[in-house]
């Protein structure tokens, strides 16, 4: 959370106070609300506290919001899509279905097993490149595994 | 297949010490493909690394926060579990009480007469000191069933929570503390990637109205995010509670106990004011609209009104309701009262919606008239509004 936080809050200590309002937020949510995937829930809270945070006038107040909106039928979080073991079958043609770029990464990545720094190395990319090639492809995946499967 | 099968692997989330290794580059080449893995695996790792590369100095920060929840959390949410758990009695308690006293006269009354007429309620416009606006007329809102026997537009052309999201512009709140380049770009990067998944997860998938540097829309109010739509925050505005009728099934009177069967037979109805906070109240408002519940949450509006006639949530989401279950006439209006507001947060998407009111009317001059402005001001629905003259 606190990492989160200091990504698009880009402050120690606006960080730090932002983590412990989140904390805090989480802890009286827990008790209220079931949720399914904590670590998608909780990094979705995460995310939102921050993007209120950057767009409040007075950060203080974010205690008086009474509800945010991760309820259970808001899960729109990628993570929440679930890869079955059938849809695994097409994943050979989904990468082939990726940009270049995001295909070679993640080919380097998962099946060659290079580090982020080798595969800059490799293909020139800076290696921040590389991390959101990777992480992008990786949600195109899902995407275009689950769109098959329906 | 193995080696695939780790794309879409769980991760467990990053230890302390894993973060601090990796960023000393303190570990062994296959220590950092496996911590790799992990930040690859998960979003949220991969956005935790980042800001800790961002901000190496913040790891110095990481004891005092650990400090702070193992010192004082653990007490507060026990005391809040044991609230919950008392809680949770005592409604059990009143519920069986409730059915006991009630099971014996639940066949013999008609729940039908004791419904409420919720469209009295419109009549009733309170004048309320924070509202800017008392001599401006209140619109005149069509009634429960106008409300229900309204035929909505065809659902491809609604629009829905979703779309409205996967168009909105950014809206930044002025305060120069806030606006530094920063953390627009991370406002940019946060918004753009919300409606990428939003589309994504959505049955139909449509362009996403992307938002850059160049159009970001500067908000002259505070704002909230209530089931992730925007909304004005009025928290401290509008602090006198929304009234809401109710009722309540109380069985039979004292007065009326241990005398004839008739009086015992009759069921006595509590009827009663509710109080709720105007944020508590959007909020339940704000997530029937989230489900598309676009009749439900017309009524809702139209109670805020009733208290704050000139509040610019309602105004803007009630003319959505209406644009939706096709009374262009009434969206219309309830979209001008949003342009001639004092708070500026909806003006951009007001008046481009307002377009495709008039155009789903057959004003299509307007519409014609208002595309052109929004076309040449340049602002976030330019290039929108530009396409869409050239279609029409």
């Amino acid at each position: 959370m606190y990492g989160v936080c200091l990504k698009y809050l880009k402050n120690v200590q606006e960080s730090q106070d932002a983590t412990s309002l989140i904390f805090e937020k989480v802890m009286d949510d827990l008790l209220r609300m079931d949720v399914m995937n904590f670590k998608s829930w909780l990094y979705m809270v995460s995310k939102n506290h921050c993007l209120m945070q950057l767009r409040k006038k007075k950060p203080e107040k974010i205690e008086n919001i009474s509800e945010l909106e991760y309820k259970l039928e808001d899960n729109h979080d990628s993570e929440y899509v679930f890869i079955k073991e059938s849809q695994l079958k097409n994943l050979e043609e989904a990468i082939k279905k990726l940009k270049d770029e995001q295909q070679q990464c993640i080919d380097l990545f998962y099946l060659k097993e290079k580090t982020y720094d080798e595969i800059a190395g490799i293909t020139g990319y800076e290696t921040k490149k590389v991390k959101s090639y990777i992480q992008n492809g990786k949600r195109n995946l899902k995407i275009i595994l689950t769109e098959n499967h329906t | 297949m193995n080696r695939k099968k780790k794309i879409f692997e769980s991760n467990t989330p990053l230890t302390k010490e894993e973060i601090a290794a990796y960023l000393k580059g303190d570990m062994s080449q296959a220590d950092k493909y496996q911590l790799e893995q992990k930040i690859a695996g998960d979003e949220f790792n991969s956005d935790a690394i980042d800001g800790f590369e961002s901000t190496p100095e913040a790891m110095e920060g990481f004891n005092e926060l650990e400090g702070h929840f193992h010192g004082n959390l653990p007490r507060k949410v026990a005391s809040k579990f044991w609230r919950f758990e008392f809680s949770f009695i005592l409604i059990i308690t009143i519920a069986i009480g409730l059915y006991f006293i009630g099971h014996h006269f639940l066949d013999q009354i008609n729940l039908d007469e004791i419904k409420f007429d919720e469209s009295k309620l419109t009549t009733q416009v309170r004048n309320d000191s924070s509202s800017a606006d008392n001599n401006i007329p209140p619109i005149e809102e069509l009634d429960d069933k106008e409300i229900e026997n309204a035929a909505p537009l065809e659902e491809s052309k609604q629009l829905t929570s979703d779309r409205i999201i996967i168009n909105a512009p950014l809206i930044m709140v002025i305060d120069s503390s806030i606006n530094e380049i920063a953390k627009i770009d991370s406002a940019i990067l946060l918004i753009n990637e919300e409606k990428e998944i939003i589309n994504a997860t959505s049955n139909d998938k449509k362009e996403i109205t992307k938002v850059n540097t160049t159009n970001v829309i500067n908000s002259n109010i505070g704002t909230l995010f209530l089931s992730r739509l925007l909304v004005v925050d009025y928290t401290n505005i509008y602090t006198k509670e929304i009234t809401i009728p109710n009722f309540e099934l109380t069985g039979t009177t004292a007065d009326k106990e241990n005398k004839s069967d008739n009086g015992a037979n009759e069921l006595a109805v509590n009827t009663y004011t509710q109080k709720i906070t105007y944020v508590d109240f959007l909020q339940e408002v704000q997530s029937k609209f989230r489900k598309n519940k676009f009749k439900d949450a017309l009524k809702d509006y139209r109670t805020i009104l009733t208290h704050y006639s000139n509040d610019v949530n309602a105004h803007f989401y009630m003319a959505l309701c209406y644009f939706n279950i096709n009374k262009q006439k009434k969206a219309i209006q309830h979209f001008d009262r949003v342009l001639n507001h004092d708070f500026n947060t909806f003006h951009e998407e007001a008046k481009w919606y307002k377009a495709m009111s008039l155009y789903e009317s057959g004003k299509i001059s307007k519409c014609i008239t208002i595309l052109n402005e929004i076309a040449t001001e340049n602002g976030f629905y330019a290039k929108k509004a530009s396409k869409m003259l050239n279609k029409i």
